[in-house]
């Protein structure tokens, strides 16, 4: 394709991309497209008047700083999010079932189902299948369903957030992992 | 499988209230530019939110939102009730855009422009635009914090940002 013809097809873009922003209809891509096109400096004269918008955008986003130390707009981060959005849900999914599922092994064959009281607030880092049904979640000795269940939704539910819950599946359960 | 009922504890709230400070003090600042007076409004907002989560026993449905809301409230308070609201210097803003040096300066007075214009702002465009041009928060989420429909959301947004846009374009 022409050089010509690509500006052209760009500036079309340009021109879309800004009246659907100041309609307030752009999604987060289509305003990361929008904010990249002003910083890189290449925008045709009549849109530079805009210029400011986006450079106000980044320059004054809030950034949070993530666990490994990098700072992301909330935006990147769900961009990120979705790329890994089935990881995700399986990883989760397996952590609460992994702990249920041990629970379910070990007190079926017992044949017990008394209540109990753990403390709730481990999260989860080792569940143990293969050692004659015993289950020891950080130092949370699972005795019984209610247990069991407890410290799922408890390591679930004190990983943060949706980034967290990746890292901590990815990097410490044994099962389930996707 | 079975539905998990999730049992909120105190601990745990108190940890997504420590994550979100930053992003609360961060909108209350740009809400009312005292950078004293918004860490009062962000204490004040967390003091109550833990006060409602103890009466009811429960969690709200999205912690999140409803902290932002109480915060947003608490500002507006502020706003209505006292007539100086001040800008927030811009040299306190992270300048993380990737812009070469020379243009840098050229940049800065361009936001700075824009930094005014959003401070001149009717408290509901600037509270639309804060929580999504600069706290990135998707509209669904901003409905929820102000209590309003999504169109008229998606109206706000468009209003503030020709508004701002009008500002700087003359």
């Amino acid at each position: 394709m022409e050089p010509e013809m690509k500006m052209l097809q760009k500036n079309d873009r340009l021109e879309k991309l800004l009246e659907r922003y100041f309609d307030g209809r752009t999604d987060d891509a289509e305003e990361k497209e929008l904010t990249d096109y002003f910083l890189q400096g290449t925008v045709p004269e009549v849109y530079r008047r805009y210029a400011p918008l986006f450079l106000y955008k980044s320059f004054a986003a809030f950034r949070h700083q993530d666990m490994d130390g990098h700072e992301r707009t909330r935006a990147e981060k769900r961009q990120g999010r979705f790329k890994d959005f089935s990881r995700v849900l399986s990883g989760s999914f397996a952590a609460a079932a992994a702990a249920v599922a041990v629970t379910v092994l070990v007190f079926r064959d017992a044949g017990q189902f008394g209540t109990g009281v753990g403390n709730g607030t481990a999260g989860i880092q080792s569940v143990d299948m293969q050692s004659g049904f015993t289950a020891s979640v950080e130092g949370v000795e699972v005795k019984d369903l209610e247990t069991a269940l407890s410290v799922a939704e408890s390591g679930l539910s004190m990983l943060g957030g949706i980034d967290d819950c990746i890292r901590h599946v990815s990097e410490n359960l044994p099962v389930g992992r996707p | 499988m079975s539905v998990i009922i999730f049992r909120m504890e105190e601990k745990e709230l108190e940890n997504i209230v420590m994550r979100l400070r930053p992003k609360m003090r961060f909108f209350a600042l740009r809400m009312i530019g005292d950078p004293s007076m918004s860490e009062d409004m962000v204490q004040d907002a967390i003091l109550s939110f833990m006060k409602v989560f103890r009466s009811k026993g429960r969690r709200p449905d999205n912690p999140e939102a409803f902290l932002m809301k109480i915060v947003r409230n608490r500002c507006l308070d502020h706003i209505r009730h006292s007539s100086v609201v001040t800008c927030v210097p811009l040299d306190a803003a992270a300048s993380k855009a990737g812009v070469p040096q020379d243009r840098l300066q050229e940049c800065r007075d361009q936001v700075e422009l824009v930094h005014k214009a959003v401070a001149k702002l009717g408290e509901n465009y600037k509270t639309v635009f804060i929580l999504r041009d600069m706290l990135g928060y998707d509209m669904d989420e901003i409905a929820h914090i102000m209590g309003a429909g999504g169109s008229a959301v998606r109206k706000m947004l468009s209003r503030a940002r020709k508004l701002i846009r009008d500002e700087f374009t003359d």
